[in-house]
C-alpha cells in the first residue's frame, strides 16, 4: 500500500462504488483490499451516523 | 475440583505439581482438533511445576495456584516466543525478552503456564476464526464457534485442558467466548489489572482478565493479579437489576427464559446505547488502524484479508471522529453513573443467543443476518466503552451454554464477583465443562 496523501474519509460512502471509495481515501491498494475496505469504509459511515443520532 | 483445592493438594504435598503439569500437557495433545492451543510449552511447564513441588520438598508455601496449570492468549509475551497476538506476520518475530506482568504474578503464585491460546488476528473480532491457526471450536458442540476473540482460552477451560486461562477484552473479547463457552470470564475495570508485555489493541479500551469454571476460581485469580481480593459490599446493598431497552431485543427465545430464570428482578433502561456502541467501534477502528498503520503501508497482505480491511478503513478516520465518540462516552457514562447509583449490579445477556454455527456465521439483527466475527459485540461494547467491571457467568441451562454480564461501577470488580458466586451458591449459574475429545 503506498499512502500518496493523508487519508480523507467520504462523507458519502454509500453513494460511491468501491474504487470511488478508495479514492476518496487517498490510498493506493493492492486490489485484492478494495471491496474489502470499501465494505468497512460504508460500515464505519453508518456507525457515525448512528453516534450522530441520525439513525439507530 | 476448584483450583484453590488443586493447590492444596500440592501445596501439602498430596499431588505433585508435575504430574498436574503432565496431565495437562497430555489433554492438550490428545485434543489437537479443538484448535484452543497455539503452542504446547511443555518444558517450561516442566520447569515451572518441579520448581513448585521443590519449594514444597523445601517447606515453603508455593503460593495460591501452587502447581495450577494455565494457558494464556497468543498476546501475553511468553519469555523466549514471539508474541505472535493471533498474526501469522508475528510467527518469527524476535522473541520476547521476558513474561508478561501477568504471568511473573501467577508464576509468583504458583501456577504453571502449560500453554499459549488460538485469537482473532490482533484480537479484532468475535469468533476465533484465525487464518493462520484455524478456528477454534465450541468444546459443546463442534460445529459452532467457540466465541472470540479470546476462543482459545475460554475452549481450553471449558474443555478442562487446564486450570485457568487468560485473554483480553477490549470490546467482549473474555465476556463472549466465556458466555459462548460456558465458563466465567471476568473483565476489570479498566485499567486495573496489569497491561505490561501485552500485545496492544485499543488502548482506550484493551484490559486482561480470566476465565475459570467456577467463581471462587476466578476470585482467586483476579487476586493474585491484582495483589489483593477486591474489595465487595454486602450482597444485601447490591440491588440487582436487568438491563432493558437495547438489550432486551435479538434475544432468542432460549436467552429470554434464561433472563427470567434469575428470578423477578425490576428491568430498567438506559438512553443512547445504539450510539454509545457505535461509538466503541469507531474508537475500535481508529485506535487499531492507527496502530497497524505503518505495517499495512509496508505489507498489507501479510494481514488475514479479515483483519486487514478493516484496519486500513479505520485507520483513514479522521481525528474528530476519534474526538467525538470520546465526548460520547463522557455522556453515556453519567447516564451509567446514575443507574448504578440506584442498582448495584446490571444484568445483560452476553450475546443475543447460543454459539453461532460456522456454517453459517451471522447473527440475526433486527430481522437482518449480520456477520457473526463484527456484530456478537452488541451487548459487550456498550458496556466495556465505559471500562465497567463485568463478570460473564454462565446460566445454568440444560441446552447450549447461554452467558450473562453482571456489571458493576467502576472499582466495583469486588462487588460483580461477589454477586457471581451468590448466583452460583442458589443454583443460577454454573459452569458447562465437557470432557475433551480423544483423537
Amino acid at each position: 500500500m503506498t499512502e500518496t496523501i493523508t487519508p480523507r474519509f467520504p462523507a458519502n460512502a454509500r453513494d460511491l462504488d468501491d474504487e470511488a471509495i478508495v479514492r476518496a481515501l487517498g490510498l493506493v491498494l493492492p486490489a485484492a483490499c478494495v471491496p474489502g475496505v470499501a465494505m468497512n469504509v460504508r460500515l464505519l459511515e453508518d456507525h457515525i451516523a448512528t453516534l450522530r443520532g441520525e439513525r439507530r | 475440583m476448584s483450583i484453590a483445592l488443586d493447590a492444596d493438594a500440592v501445596r501439602c504435598g498430596r499431588v505433585k505439581a508435575v504430574d498436574l503439569a503432565r496431565e495437562a500437557i497430555g489433554r492438550i495433545r490428545a485434543d489437537p482438533g479443538l484448535l484452543a492451543v497455539t503452542r504446547c510449552l511443555e518444558a517450561r511447564a516442566l520447569a515451572e511445576a518441579a520448581g513448585v513441588d521443590a519449594q514444597v520438598a523445601r517447606g515453603q508455601d508455593p503460593g495460591p495456584l501452587a502447581g495450577v496449570t494455565y494457558a494464556v492468549k497468543d498476546l501475553f509475551d511468553v519469555a523466549g516466543l514471539p508474541t505472535t497476538a493471533g498474526a501469522a506476520r508475528l510467527e518469527h518475530a524476535e522473541p520476547a525478552a521476558c513474561d508478561a506482568e501477568a504471568i511473573v504474578r501467577l508464576r509468583a503464585a504458583g501456577a504453571v503456564l502449560v500453554a499459549t491460546c488460538n485469537m482473532d488476528e490482533f484480537a479484532y473480532g468475535f469468533v476465533t476464526d484465525n487464518a493462520r491457526w484455524g478456528i477454534t471450536r465450541n468444546p459443546h458442540d463442534r460445529a459452532r464457534f467457540a466465541g472470540g476473540s479470546s476462543g482459545g482460552s475460554a475452549a481450553a477451560v471449558a474443555a478442562g485442558l487446564v486450570g485457568f486461562a487468560l485473554g483480553s477484552d477490549t470490546n467482549g473479547s473474555i465476556r463472549i467466548p466465556a458466555g459462548l463457552c460456558g465458563v466465567y470470564g471476568i473483565k476489570p475495570t479498566h485499567g486495573s489489572l496489569p497491561m505490561g508485555g501485552v500485545y496492544p489493541f485499543v488502548h482506550t479500551l484493551d484490559d486482561i482478565g480470566a476465565f475459570a469454571r467456577s467463581a471462587g476460581d476466578l476470585a482467586l485469580i483476579d487476586s493474585v493479579l491484582r495483589g489483593q481480593a477486591a474489595a465487595a459490599r454486602p450482597l444485601s446493598d447490591l440491588d440487582p437489576a436487568i438491563l432493558g431497552g437495547w438489550f432486551a431485543q435479538n434475544l432468542t427465545a432460549d436467552m429470554r427464559d434464561g433472563l427470567a430464570g434469575l428470578g423477578p428482578l425490576p428491568m430498567v433502561e438506559i438512553e443512547g446505547v445504539a450510539q454509545a456502541r457505535s461509538a466503541a467501534f469507531l474508537i475500535t477502528a481508529y485506535e487499531g488502524g492507527h496502530l497497524h498503520a505503518a505495517a499495512l503501508r509496508e505489507a498489507p497482505l501479510s494481514y488475514d484479508p479479515a483483519t486487514r480491511d478493516r484496519l486500513i478503513a479505520g485507520g483513514a478516520l479522521p481525528d474528530a471522529i476519534h474526538a467525538e465518540a470520546l465526548a460520547y462516552r463522557a455522556v453515556f457514562a453519567e447516564r451509567m453513573r446514575r443507574l448504578l447509583d440506584r442498582h448495584g449490579i446490571l444484568i445483560a445477556p452476553v450475546v443475543m443467543g447460543p454459539a453461532p454455527q460456522m456454517a453459517d456465521p451471522a447473527v440475526l439483527i433486527d430481522g437482518a443476518a449480520k456477520p457473526a466475527r463484527a456484530n456478537l459485540g452488541l451487548f459487550t461494547q456498550p458496556i466495556s466503552f465505559l471500562g465497567l467491571p463485568v463478570v460473564a457467568a454462565p446460566l445454568a441451562v440444560p441446552a447450549l451454554p447461554l452467558g450473562v454480564q453482571l456489571i458493576g461501577a467502576p472499582g466495583a470488580d469486588g462487588d460483580v464477583l461477589a454477586f457471581a458466586a451468590d448466583l452460583e451458591r442458589k443454583g443460577l449459574v454454573r459452569s458447562h465443562p465437557v470432557a475433551p475429545e480423544q483423537e
